[in-house]
């Protein structure tokens, strides 16, 4: 039997793929454990040992996410600069002494939590890669060369001050790069090197689902409104014009809200800040995302969507979303609530929308789930 | 209005046209594009569409507009803030200098 350390963010769409890889080597009887930041102990299952880093960088971190809140390089370089770099070098300590106590064979690493990775390599250990967004899905354009070089070279120092060698990309591990989509998700921009493994959306345990009022869902066609967390703050004019475009149809819209954000709901909306969604999905017709992950798990519902990307690889999702058919674009900052209605009805109306979300069902499905996951990791070990 | 900027306000119409081919005529949506469009804060572009823009510019312009070493020349900061009004200066220059 060997023992695995997962190292990750303090962001729960990370946290939630590696839960599901960790009660499958669990079942297997291997041991697994977390580390990460200490705030991150509560998106974790009772069951799981985690080894707790304190810093006082957590509350810098989640004011510096916000800033990431922007399309492509605005986003990407508040991301890295001010996230994933300081991460690096300021959770390095806390991880090799998870490592002193678990004792681990390997580690499986969050792409932003780089600290991992140099931890592995420091102690010789085999390490593979959790990708949970979407940075990996598209080629490096060539186009930008001091956009790649300005990021190496970042990256080049958090090596060096980790006494490493330099490698171009110490996110990502030459092994394994664990993707929680399917090949045909991301489509054929991308040739993917042999240990990239797409292994589909990894539907763990959810920790204590939100209250719904079930019983108030109309029995009309349904669509699930979300931008998620980041955007807190941003959304007030959006949410707006979902409510003018949506609050005349004959529809159920379930709106998830920010607290933050006031809103005059129409009476065929059902508002709360929080949803037990894996739940939901199943009755839904539609949803209405930033895109992100939620956009995959919503094809791995079989559903269309219609995508309004805010921030960083939400574009990038978005955009393997409507090239695989499946959904609809409009535009976050300047979609009007005419556009906003037209592209929900769209995806509802025209079959070929739902036919395609299906064949990405089928994919994702196929892809082989939390299984495929712990075929792969158990594969870094030396045989 | 000036012979220059006559040109600049026909440059401004094409790249317009082709910018709403590339991100999709919905996405552009009612808003008009105009010289202080900025490509990724406004029109939320990134690599994969600017280098398609690119390959129209180069359709259209031929040999004396060359986008894509103009481009790769920017640091990132530039490229943040590069507005379609920088893009059309820059076509308008390579003309007269043609």
């Amino acid at each position: 039997m060997s023992r695995f350390l997962f190292v990750v963010p303090p962001f729960l769409s990370h946290i939630q793929p590696t839960v599901a890889i960790g009660a499958e080597l669990g079942r297997r009887g291997h041991e697994v454990a977390w580390t990460g930041y200490a705030e991150l102990a509560p998106a974790l299952p009772g069951w799981a040992r985690f080894y707790p880093i304190e810093s006082s960088l957590v509350a810098v971190l989640r004011e510096r996410a916000r800033l990431t809140a922007r399309a492509w390089l605005g986003g990407m370089k508040a991301l890295f600069e001010g996230v994933i770099a300081p991460m690096a070098a300021d959770m390095l300590a806390g991880v090799e002494r998870a490592i002193a106590s678990f004792q681990p064979d390997a580690l499986i690493v969050d792409q932003q939590t780089i600290a991992g990775a140099l931890a592995a390599r420091r102690q010789g250990l085999p390490w593979g890669t959790s990708a949970p967004t979407a940075m990996l899905f598209e080629p490096v354009t060539p186009e930008f060369p001091k956009v790649e070089e300005w990021l190496t070279g970042l990256l080049a120092q958090v090596q060096r001050d980790a006494g490493l060698p330099v490698v171009p990309w110490p996110d990502r591990s030459d092994a394994l790069v664990l993707l929680y989509v399917s090949r045909e998700f991301v489509g054929s921009a991308l040739v993917p090197p042999a240990h990239y493994r797409f292994v589909g959306p990894l539907f763990g345990e959810r920790l204590a689902p939100p209250q719904f009022p079930w019983e108030a869902l109309a029995s009309k066609r349904r669509v699930f409104v979300s931008l998620g967390s980041v955007v807190a703050g941003r959304g007030g004019g959006f949410f707006a014009k979902v409510a003018e475009a949506l609050g005349d149809e004959d529809l159920q819209v379930i709106l998830q809200l920010p607290q933050d954000i006031e809103l005059a709901a129409p009476a065929n909306f059902i508002v709360r800040p929080w949803v037990p969604l894996l739940d939901l999905y199943p009755k839904l017709d539609a949803v209405l995302t930033h895109a992100g992950s939620t956009v995959v798990e919503t094809l791995a519902f079989g559903l269309p969507a219609v995508v309004a990307p805010v921030a960083g690889d939400q574009f990038i999702f978005a955009r393997a979303a409507v090239n695989s058919g499946a959904a609809r674009r409009i535009s976050f900052t300047r979609a009007s609530a005419g556009e906003i209605r037209e592209a929900v009805m769209a995806v509802l109306d025209d079959p070929r929308y739902r036919i395609a979300a299906q064949a990405m069902q089928r994919s994702l499905a196929a892809a082989g789930g939390a299984p495929a996951a712990a075929d792969a990791v158990l594969a870094l070990l030396p045989q | 209005m000036s012979t220059i900027e006559q040109n600049k306000a026909e440059i401004l119409a094409t790249l317009s046209e082709m910018i709403k081919e590339v991100i999709g005529e919905d996405w552009v949506s009612e808003t008009p594009i105009t010289m202080d469009t900025s490509f990724v804060s406004d029109l939320e572009v990134e690599s994969i569409e600017l280098v398609a823009l690119s390959e129209k510019i180069q359709a259209k312009y031929g040999e004396t507009v060359d986008f894509p070493s103009w481009l790769s020349g920017m640091e990132l900061e530039q490229i943040i803030a590069l507005t379609v009004g920088q893009l059309v200066d820059y076509i308008a220059k390579c003309q007269s200098s043609r």
